[in-house]
Parts: structure tokens; sequence; C-alpha cells
């Protein structure tokens, strides 16, 4: 039975300087009580498909489509009036990507949850409250009833996405639009949530179309996928069809972007998708992925390629696809493999951090006492010359922190932190820069937009008197060709570059005066995949080539088994685990860390969502547990969790902080 | 909520007490009051007497102590130049004042917040030039330029309200618009600018995709955000509006705090000014925590948080 049928949507946007054809002939069936994946990197169209199926563009924006037949019903001509009645929140529901400002924080979780069925008189008002009761309870909140009365402020990130859900299922839809459901949630709780919606999903019998970025997560909970690159569907089928015999060169490109946990010692680059997603500006003349495609030829840029029904049921838009599909297919696993060789032996230590700890004190109103809130927690770590040292954690945990006082911007007040052996606090800020530098998570927000590239990155020689201008400028542009930017955005203002561009600016202005160590906050997780991939190879080239040494700070287990040669995994402002990447990764000990590796979602056609053994939600630092401080949320805690904080052992060269080791030693 | 309103309270009282010493410890330096009961080209010995008579030979924290027990006792002092207790004088001239205030929040609600609202639905359209535009020449027009426009073109051309005077209703009508359109620009900007920022909000997007629009969805979903911040922004022009417009009083010989402050100062007679002064300084504290209570009202991450 089918649900939904979209045949040939286009969303025009009228911009000032002509018109942007952000979705261009999309068309796609869903079944009932399936459940369809769009991916594609964002600004693929994706999401403005999905708005324009429930209305919510904004006026600048037109919408054709030769048919949207939803619910055995033509909607596209449907009246406004009729539409909101009973299409738009009623039998078709949208979760969005933002939990934390996606629900009106002047009104109670009761009122916004109800209001929708009462306004539309489906049910009584008691009726409407025991089902809101009954549907908190199902996606998983404690204290469902009470938390009627709640506002969202009151809530955690997750348990507002949970409420986002449950909302959206009080009218008992029959599609499910869920754009982005978990991107802003730290992992552990991203797979919770997913598996929620799934198995909702299945149990209600309801269509749901997922939108993600996230292809291990699409490879997981869909029955179909569809590929969209610069607001075209390039390709659809089944998840497995799709994912291991992919037909067009982008969605073989994007596979290949993807840092992979099964891979071992051996790291093969990650594969890239070169140049940059077309302008969508005017009339399309050939193939939109012609300029970035390695099996173009003249033909691809000639015309548009239609959309071709093979007969297995799959689409695709590739001019092509009978040459080329065999030897999609096949390279699939042969991609370029540079080895980098893991730091076997190590080398001098060059940053030293010893008991750091950092306590700020809160005040909750200007009468209560003050509390104290301990972010860094007796940390010690030392990272050697050469080494790729990443810190892992949650949000919260402390790693943040920890890194300001590392580049000297917060105080080291307990512990002290040593580089090439001298405390940092007595290090000369400028011989300090020299030492150590950052790159930033947000490459949008972290350049000056009222300076020009090349003064971006010349600024710290201007500032360190390094050389006369002549030199300076050689400088530059040979620090920009070694992070792969052309020369001609030396006058060029942040504003007009990519974020992968920005984020190889920010990189270059970190590598200028050539420091030894570079910390790297989340460098790619503002960044799509396939630029993710660059960004990740480039700072892998460049440790070789430069000798540099690195520490890393992602949640991105993915990222860090790509690039790390030593892990740290941090809890609650203390460091859990240590070890090199290997051990952490496939040999995990402590219970966090295997938690934190289980929530990986790596590309598995059907795989479906793993369970975590991780119980509960993460702790209110104010407030810290007795014993170890994991163990609320530990499923293998014993009793004496409870009552001994355990300190952190050293075996083999590596660090565990858990007392089931020790009290199996002893 | 009651701990919030007992915080927000205390610090009002607070804010009052330090506005009070303020006002007594500012005018008895600058003035001395002796000399301004005396009058100017007094005897020195006269002035001396009455130094010692009235006490202002004490120390000054002395007086204020006096003077504030007083206060709570409902004795407001005596006023030199009316030759009246300041209590009585104050009362007889508020009703006036608190009228025209009135009237005027009125006014500027009336026009302001229908005309944000309207700008902000349709940005960037005729109406939103338009009422921007209104906006920033009703800012430059004088206060006192436009009283007289309306009192050349409504009271002496067209002859529809009365010149001057505060003896009926229909004496207020010109005033308050005068008073009250001094407030629209600043209110019907923050309501345009808020609410557009509500609109374009996540939760927002949320309440349309669950089938809330057009009125419907301003009304229950975006107006009570936007209006948080307008909330306390007329309670500050209320505020200032109940402490007498000299100005707009002046124009329309309207017998309010405005006139009997500025008469009272012309006199150089202090305790009426020192007592305006507080009175004046109490209504702000009392409407900003009025505004704060009704906006923690509307709020629940106030009341809550």
């Amino acid at each position: 039975m089918t649900l939904l049928s979209i045949k040939d949507l286009s969303v025009d946007l009228k911009l000032a300087n002509g018109t942007l054809h952000a979705v261009r002939d999309v068309s796609f069936d869903l079944d009932k009580g399936e459940t369809i994946g769009i991916v594609g990197e964002s600004g693929s169209g994706k999401s403005l498909t999905s708005m324009a199926l429930m209305r919510l563009l904004p006026n600048t924006a037109t919408t054709t489509a030769s048919a949207i037949m939803f619910d055995n019903e033509e909607i596209q001509d449907m009246n406004q009036r009729r539409f909101l009645s009973e299409v738009c929140g009623i039998k078709m529901s949208m979760i969005f990507q933002e939990p934390m400002t996606s629900l009106n924080p002047v009104y109670s979780i009761g009122r916004q949850m109800t209001e929708t069925v009462l306004l539309r008189k489906q049910f009584s008002r008691p009726d409407a409250t025991d089902l809101a009761v009954n549907l908190l309870e199902k996606v998983g909140i404690a204290n469902a009833a009470s938390r009627l009365s709640q506002y969202p402020h009151q809530l955690s990130g997750g348990q507002r996405q949970r409420v986002m859900i449950a909302m959206a299922l009080m009218t008992q839809p029959k599609l499910i639009i869920a754009d982005e459901p978990t991107t802003a949630l730290d992992v552990t709780v991203q797979a919770q949530i997913l598996q929620l919606l799934v198995h909702l999903g299945k149990e209600l019998g309801m269509g749901m179309i997922l939108i993600t970025h996230d292809l291990g997560v699409i490879s997981r909970m869909v029955d179909k996928v569809g590929v969209m690159y610069a607001g075209q569907l390039v390709e659809t089928g089944t998840t497995e069809q799709v994912f291991n015999r992919p037909l067009h060169p982008y969605t073989k490109g994007l596979l290949q972007c993807i840092p992979d946990l099964e891979q071992d010692s051996e790291k093969p680059r990650l594969g890239t998708i070169p140049g940059i997603v077309p302008n969508l500006m005017g009339k399309q003349s050939g193939c939109s992925f012609a300029n970035r495609c390695e099996y173009t030829k003249e033909l691809c840029t000639l015309s548009v390629p239609p959309e071709v029904k093979t007969a297995d049921g799959r689409t695709h838009r590739c001019l092509r696809s009978d040459e080329i599909a065999t030897h999609i297919s096949e390279s699939k696993d042969t991609t370029t493999t540079i080895h980098t060789a893991e730091a076997v032996e190590q080398g001098a230590v060059v940053l030293d951090v010893e008991k750091v700890s950092r306590t700020f004190y809160v005040k909750k109103s200007i009468f209560s006492e003050k509390q104290p809130l301990v972010a860094v927690n007796d940390v010690s770590l030392k990272l050697h010359h050469s080494e790729v040292l990443a810190l892992v954690g949650e949000s919260g945990c402390g790693k943040t922190t920890l890194s300001k006082m590392m580049l000297g911007l917060d105080l080291v007040k307990e512990g002290r932190i040593e580089i090439n052996s001298s405390p940092i606090e007595d290090i000369d800020i400028r011989e300090r820069a020299l030492l150590i530098q950052p790159i930033f998570q947000d490459p949008y927000s972290s350049l000056n937009p009222r300076r020009t590239i090349g003064e971006t990155i010349r600024q710290p020689l201007q500032f360190h008197k390094v050389g006369d201008k002549q030199s300076q400028t050689r400088t530059v542009e040979k620090t920009m060709e070694l992070v792969g930017l052309p020369h001609r955005f030396y006058h060029v203002y942040p504003n007009q570059l990519s974020g992968g561009q920005r984020q190889r600016v920010a990189i270059a202005r970190a590598l200028i005066l050539r420091p030894q160590i570079i910390l790297c906050d989340e460098p790619t997780s503002a960044l799509d995949v396939s630029v993710q991939a660059q960004i990740l190879n480039l700072l892998q080239d460049l440790r070789d080539e430069l000798g540099l040494t690195f520490f890393i700070i992602t949640h991105d287990l993915g990222v860090v088994n790509h690039i790390a040669t030593r892990i740290a995994v941090m809890y609650l402002g203390q460091i859990v685990e240590t070890g090199t990447r290997r051990q952490i990764i496939h040999e995990s000990k402590h219970p966090y860390t295997q938690a934190l590796m289980q929530s990986v979602l790596s590309l598995e056609p059907g795989g479906g969502i793993p369970t975590i053994d991780l119980g509960g939600g993460f702790p209110n630092p104010l407030d810290l547990p007795t014993g170890c401080l994991f163990h609320p949320r530990c499923l293998k805690a014993i009793d004496i969790c409870k009552r001994e904080r355990p300190e952190l052992k050293e075996t083999n060269g590596r660090e565990t902080r858990c007392l089931l080791y020790q009290q199996q030693k002893q | 909520m009651l701990r919030y309103l007992l915080r927000r309270g205390f610090m009002a009282l607070l804010v009052a007490l330090t506005v009070s010493v303020a006002a007594f410890v500012l005018l008895n330096v600058a003035v001395d009051p002796a000399m301004a009961i005396a009058g100017e080209d007094a005897d020195l010995l006269l002035v001396e007497q009455i130094r010692e008579q009235y006490g202002f030979d004490r120390p000054i924290y002395v007086q204020y102590f006096e003077w504030l027990t007083r206060l709570f006792h409902g004795d407001f002092g005596e006023s030199y130049y009316w030759n009246k207790p300041v209590g009585e004088l104050i009362l007889s001239h508020a009703p006036v004042t608190l009228q025209l205030a009135l009237m005027a929040i009125f006014v500027t609600v009336v026009i302001s917040i229908p005309l944000g609202t309207l700008a902000a639905l349709k940005q960037n359209s005729l109406i939103d030039r338009i009422a921007l535009s209104t906006a920033v020449s009703a800012q430059a027009i004088p206060n006192f330029w436009l009283g007289l426009m309306m009192i050349i073109l409504f009271s002496v051309t067209w002859q529809i309200f009365p010149v001057s005077g505060d003896d009926t209703f229909a004496h207020f009508i010109l005033p308050s618009f005068v008073l009250g359109a001094s407030s629209v620009p600043a209110v019907m900007r923050l309501t345009r600018n808020g609410l557009l920022d509500v609109l374009s909000s996540d939760y927002i997007r949320t309440a349309r995709s669950k089938g809330f629009g057009g009125i419907r969805l301003l009304l229950q979903h975006a107006m009570r955000n936007a209006l948080l911040p307008v909330v306390s922004v007329l309670a500050v022009q209320l505020g200032q509006k109940l402490g007498g417009s000299v100005i707009t009083e002046s124009i329309f010989a309207i017998n309010g705090l405005g006139r009997l402050a500025l008469e009272s100062i012309l006199g150089g007679d202090i305790p009426t000014v020192q007592m305006l002064v507080f009175v004046f300084a109490l209504t702000f504290v009392i409407m900003t925590l009025l505004a704060d209570l009704l906006n923690a009202w509307l709020d629940p991450r106030l009341r809550l948080g």
C-alpha cells in the first residue's frame, strides 16, 4: 500500500540575485510502515524537500510537483485551511533537529503535547492527557504524569527530544518526518533515541522519512535510501543495494569518506570527493556531479541525466551507469592506501599535564552558597613528540576546560602543565604561541569576517615580527599551498569560502609559526563527511611532513580511530582509560569506553541499532556520585564500586580506572 | 515563585532606600535649606536662627533618619513655599498626573503593539516601511512642538478639544496623545523586532508543523514570547509618565505633579522637591517590580529557573 508518492517535486527559492533551484525533480514512493532515509550533505535540499511536504517553506519559496499523493489524496491543491486541520500535524508529523529550541519555552510540556488534538477535537481533555502520559512513558520518560506540568527548560536535551517524538505521535500520524532527529545529541543518547523511533514506527505501522547526513544511522535503520546531491535524488534503492552496490559515483564517494572502526592498524587514507557543490542558480546544463566525478566524459556536461529505473527497482541519475556500474561496485574497497605507521617508539614528552584540577564555583542565586563544580579532576596526561593523542568524552565531561588550560587561556590553579619541561605560566605569551596553537570547532565563527584570508593567516607573523613584508607573503603563500588553499583566496573574505575551506584557513593560521603542538577542539564536527575526510587527510599529511604533535578533542570515535595514535577517555572530569588506539578501540577495558564503542554506528546495512550497556543519564556535576563516578550508569558495577573511588592503575603501558580489574588482580 | 517574589521585593526595597538617601543628601548639600527659607538677602543672624530652629545644624545622617522616621509615620514634612503639608500637596496633584499617565500609556499600547505586530508580519512591505519611518519621525519630533501643533490644529482651527486645563475628560485627550506618542517608537520597534525573532524561531516552526497557522499561531504561540521584553519597557515608560511630564503639563496647563515639581524647584522648596524626587523614584521601583512579576508570570524560566 503506497502511503506517499511524490513526482517531480521542485523547490525554487527567490534570492536577491536570482532564483535558486534548491530541489529539482525529486520523486519517490513510500509504503505504509516503511522507512526511507534521505542522505546528503548540507545544502543538498534534503530538508527543503520535507519542509515542502509540510508547507513550512518561507514565502520566497515556490514548490511545484506533478503529483504529491498522500494517503490516497492529492494534497498539492488542497486548500490551506483543510491542509492545516487534516494533514499538517495530524496525519503527517515532523520531528526537528534542535531539541533545545524546538519547544516553546513559555508553555508546559502538557499543553504543548495536547494542544493539537484538543484544537482538532480528536480527544477530550482527560483522554488527551492520558494519551500524553502514555506516550511519554513509551518514549522512556520517567514520572511521565508529573512531567506534563513541567516546562522545557527543566528537561535535558535528550528528554526534550523524547518529548518531541511523543508530541509528534499524539495525533497518531500515518507519516513521520524526522529531520536529523539526533544530530544535536551526544552519541550515547543518539543510539537510544534512534532505536526508540524505529521501534515505535514499526509498532504503530507508520511510514517514516528520516533525513540525516549520518550514513551509519541510515544504513542500520531504514528500509530504503535516497541519496541527494545538489537538489536531486541521484540514487534510490533498498539499503542493502545502495550501500553494498552503489550505482552513482557520488554515493560511492560518500561511502568512502566515512572513517570506520572496523579498520585495524593499517589506516587507509580516507576517500574524498574533490571540488565543491556547484552553484544551484540558473538552468542546469549537465550532470550536477560532473565537475567532481572521476568518470566524467564529455556527454556528462551536455545533458541533464534523466532518472533511470533499473530492473531491480532502483533508480539513478547517471548517464554512464551502464559502463561504470561494475567498476563502482567493485572498487568500493580498493581505496588508495597510504600507511601511516603507528608511533611505536615514543618520542620525548613535549606536553606534560600533571595532576591538574579545575573547580568552578557556581551560585544559583545571590543568596545561596557557592557550590563547587569540579570540571577537571586530577588529570595527568603526557603528550609525546609526533604522536596524535585524542581525548574522548561526552559533552560536559571537562575536555574543553582542560584544553583551555593547555593553551594557557585559563590559569592552572591546581597541578601543573609543562611544555618542554617549563611550566606553562612561566612561558612568555609570545613564546607559548610558538609552541602550541589551536584549531577550533566552528570555522564559521572562528575567523574574523572583516579580514581577508591572507591577512588572517599572516597576522601571527606580523605579531611576532617574523621577516619583512615580502618574506611574510611568501610564507603565507607557502602555508596556503600546504593546506591546499589556492593563491587566489589571498584577498578573499571568509564569507566567500565553504566550511571546509575555512577550516583549512584556520589550520594554515595555526601552522604558520610552525608550532610544536597543534591542539584541535572538534576539528571536523561542523563539517560535512566529504569535507571531514579531506581535513582528516590533511591533518595526517601535515603530521607526517612536518613532524607535528597533535592533541585532538572529539566525541567522534570514527575520527579518533582514523587519526589518533593514543587515546584518553574522560568521564566527569576524570581520565578513566588511556592506551594506544588499538588498545582502546579493540580491547577496551573500562565499561564506559566499551559503551562509547557500542554507540558508534558504523556502516552496516540492516544492522539495527545496538543496545548500549549504559544506564541513566549524564549525572549532575554539582552532585557527584559516591565511590566510582561511573557506577550509577555502569551495568557491571559491583558493591564495592559504590563505596570506593578507583585509582588510575597502569598495566602494560595502558591505564584504567576501574575497580573490576583491580579486584581481579588482588 | 514565592522565592522569586521575595527576592525581587527585597531588591526593590534596597533600591528604594538607596534612592531616599541620595535624594535627601544631594538636596541638603546642594542648597542651604536655612538660606532657602530665609530668602535671599536675609540677615545672617536670622539664617542662623532658622538653622537652629529647624535643626539643620545637626549632622546630616541624624537629619536623614529623622526624616525617614517621620516618613514612616506618614509625616511628609511642611512646604515652606506653599505653606502646606507636602503630603497634602502631592495627593492633590497626583490624580491628574495619574489619569494623564494611564491614558498616555493606553495610547502608546494601542498604537505601537498592533503597528509593531503588523510590521513584523509583513516585514519589508509598505506597512513595515510606513511604521518604521513613522517611528523615526516620531522620535525626532520634540514633545513641545507636537503639543503646540495639536493645540493649533485641534483646538484653535477645528475647535474639537479644549485648549488647556484639566477639568474634563476631553481636556486629557490631546495631552495624553502627545505624551503617549513619545513612547510609541521605542515600544513599536521592540514589538516588531521581538516578534520577528520569535517568528523565525524553532518553536514557531514546530507549532506550524503541528498545524497552527495565521492568527492562532500568532496569538497562541508567538505573542507571549514577543511581549516579554515589551512589558519591561512599558513599565519604565509608565514610570516616567507617572513622574509627571513637566513639558506636556506646562503646555496644556495641567496642574499635575510635573507642574508642582517645576514650581517647587523655582521656589527653592526643598521639602517638596525632596519628597517628589523620592516619590518619583519609588514609582519607578514599584513599576519595575510589577514588570518583573508580570514577566515571571508570563515566563516560566524566570519563575522556576
